[in-house]
């Protein structure tokens, strides 16, 4: 069973690319485990710049503490055995099966912990677990977009890490999909796992994560439960539209969007700060 | 969730389990299957040629060296048998090269020829050649051979060097082509000042030839690929992460930069010690990796040794055509390849599309 005690926390944190920062001086409260937290944000907010800071693939300085580990200060395969990074999107013309490639995500940087076999069954247990074991021994070309997103989550799964974080899993799911894959995420945080899930969509924050951060330009404009977080106010400055918050029966918020506000606060498109799909390779 | 070992597997899993098994053991299959291939093509090489030698005299004779006369031994074990391993040895070392070049670069079109490593070492041969550039102390013989594999080298060492400003396997490539042209347009301007004589032999090593080949070559080929193989195979994991995405690959906590650099090393050792005995062979280090990932796929641990045995395929059928294309002529090894290459590339690219 996971540790549920453990929270990650930041403090002072500034991560970016050479030359263009992207967060600074960033301070959240304590990200509990056993939850779901989503950050929110417009584009170039610095989403997937704090999730790639935390899994190690961004420069950054400050502090980010998980359980008794300093993040920012551990080698990376060290960092890897804590953590499960899922990208936005998995590469296009590879020839591996759905089983191999995750098969080669927990041999990657460990080869030799567990013999051959045993890896294997750990790989196939991850699928299973997902509900995708069909699939294993087809090629990862063949997928479906649904799939690649389930197959890619398995990838980061598979060495049970304790924060999972996940770059916008639902990006050009159909609905169908988008609550396969949220309902996985919320399993796996029901374990005791923290979970930190970049989305675009509000209403899919709302239903489905525990706490939500809004972020804009690298800060951290609202923490709270999505009712807390998600105001009108808040969709009014960061967003700059004009937006209703209804409560559901079960009180969870639903946005909608009436329009644009006449003086959008800030462009799309900052001059320094690196389009939200950049990758730091 | 617990996932331990231990627990039960649904009816599905057992079933795709079976069937990764099954499938790890055909590909053990196919990897053999290349070996016994290779060896096939070798024994192929060895009894083909232009002298009136029977295949059973050559067989016989390389078991029996004592009862070959002086000139059928001459025959087979200082032209024949050298060439022969010299062509299994260049394309294991080309393909092998090209399969970690495609993969840590990310790009399929990568090669040790169209990188630019091919065109550095002719520019380190074109130089010994018609202006006797030579390192000090190398004895003249081998000037060409030394000059050919420290420009390939380099060139590899100058293409990690440029990539390190610029991070990234596209940008790797746009430096590689960028070094094919540039080391190009130097061998064209040696050329513009070489003797008949001179240009002559230097078109010959651009062609890439086996006629070269002696034992002494052949042996300290193998040598330098018996030491890198160990290291490629010990990698193989890593390198299949990281067809999973260099962003995937890091947060599995391989260190990318390390991994890219021992790759280029590697196959940098391969492609210069290759092309400094037969000069330019195109193709193989491109074909060989396409034939192996049509056939197995990409996981290394089968991938690479595929690749490699690919190419020791290719290279030996080439020498085989090479001597029986015209009769009484052989061919330059490197022209046949460029000829074969291309419509087996392009076939390749045509059923890849078809998936």
């Amino acid at each position: 069973m996971m540790r549920t005690a453990d929270a990650l926390t930041v403090e002072r944190l500034s991560a970016g690319y050479p030359g263009r920062p992207v967060i600074r001086d960033l301070v959240l409260p304590p990200l509990p485990g056993g939850a779901v937290t989503a950050l929110v944000g417009p584009n170039a907010a610095g989403k997937s710049t704090l999730l790639k800071a935390f899994a190690g693939l961004v420069k950054a300085a400050g502090r980010v503490t998980f359980g008794d580990h300093d993040l920012l200060r551990l080698p990376l395969a060290a960092r890897a055995d804590l953590i499960g990074f899922m990208p936005q999107s998995l590469p296009q013309g590879v020839a591996l099966s759905v089983l191999e490639s995750v098969i080669a995500a927990f041999e990657a940087s460990r080869p030799g912990a567990l013999a051959g076999a045993d890896a294997a069954r750990r790989a196939i247990t991850t699928l299973d677990r997902l509900g995708i074991a069909d699939l294993a021994l087809d090629t990862l070309d063949r997928l479906s977009g649904g799939q690649r997103q389930l197959v890619s989550l398995a990838q980061a799964l598979v060495r049970e890490p304790r924060l999972l974080l996940l770059d916008e899993p639902t990006s050009a799911l159909d609905l169908r999909h988008q609550v396969t894959v949220m309902e996985a995420v919320r399993a796996l945080a029901a374990e005791g796992r923290i979970v930190v899930v970049v989305l675009h969509d509000l209403n899919l924050a709302a239903r489905w994560a525990d706490r939500v951060v809004v972020l804009d330009h690298g800060r951290a404009v609202a923490v709270g439960t999505p009712a807390q977080a998600l105001t009108s106010a808040t969709l009014a400055d960061v967003w700059g539209v004009a937006a209703r918050i209804t409560l559901g029966p079960n009180g969870v918020p639903h946005v909608v969007v009436e329009g644009a506000l006449d003086a959008p606060p800030v462009p799309a498109a900052a001059p320094g700060v690196p389009p939200e799909n950049s990758t730091a390779a | 969730m617990t996932m331990a070992a231990t627990d039960p597997l649904s009816a599905v899993a057992d079933a795709a389990l079976a069937g990764h098994r099954r499938r790890l053991r055909q590909r053990a299959v196919v990897v053999a299957a290349l070996a016994v291939a290779a060896l096939a093509a070798f024994l192929l090489d060895l009894v083909t040629g232009p002298s009136s030698l029977s295949a059973a005299d050559v067989l016989h004779g390389l078991v029996f060296p004592e009862k070959l006369g002086r000139g059928a031994a001459v025959i087979v074990f200082d032209v024949r048998l050298p060439q022969a391993l010299m062509a299994i040895l260049v394309g294991t070392a080309l393909s092998l090269a090209g399969a970690e070049m495609q993969t840590v670069l990310n790009n399929p079109m990568a090669s040790p020829f169209t990188l630019g490593m091919s065109a550095a070492a002719t520019f380190g041969a074109a130089l010994a050649i018609v202006l006797g550039i030579a390192l000090p102390g190398v004895p003249p013989t081998w000037t060409i051979p030394v000059n050919a594999f420290v420009l390939a080298f380099g060139s590899a060492m100058l293409l990690q060097l440029l990539g390190r400003l610029r991070s990234g396997g596209e940008t790797l490539v746009l430096f590689g082509i960028a070094l094919f042209f540039t080391f190009n347009a130097l061998v064209a301007l040696i050329q513009f000042v070489a003797s008949e004589q001179a240009l002559q032999q230097l078109v010959f090593w651009t062609m890439g030839s086996l006629s070269r080949a002696t034992r002494e070559k052949a042996t300290i080929l193998a040598a330098v690929i018996g030491c890198v193989v160990p290291f490629s195979f010990a990698a193989a994991w890593k390198l299949t992460a990281l067809r999973l995405g260099a962003e995937r690959a890091k947060s599995l906590g391989i260190d990318i930069g390390r991994l890219r650099l021992f790759s280029l090393m590697r196959l940098s050792l391969l492609t210069g010690a290759a092309v400094a005995y037969v000069g330019v062979v195109a193709f193989v280090g491109l074909v060989g990796p396409h034939i192996a990932r049509l056939l197995i796929g990409e996981d290394h641990r089968f991938f690479l040794p595929a690749s490699a045995l690919s190419g020791a395929v290719l290279m030996s059928l080439a020498s085989i055509a090479s001597k029986t294309a015209v009769p009484g002529i052989v061919l330059p090894i490197g022209l046949i390849t460029s000829l074969i290459g291309v419509p087996i590339f392009m076939t390749l690219v045509l059923t890849r599309r078809g998936r």
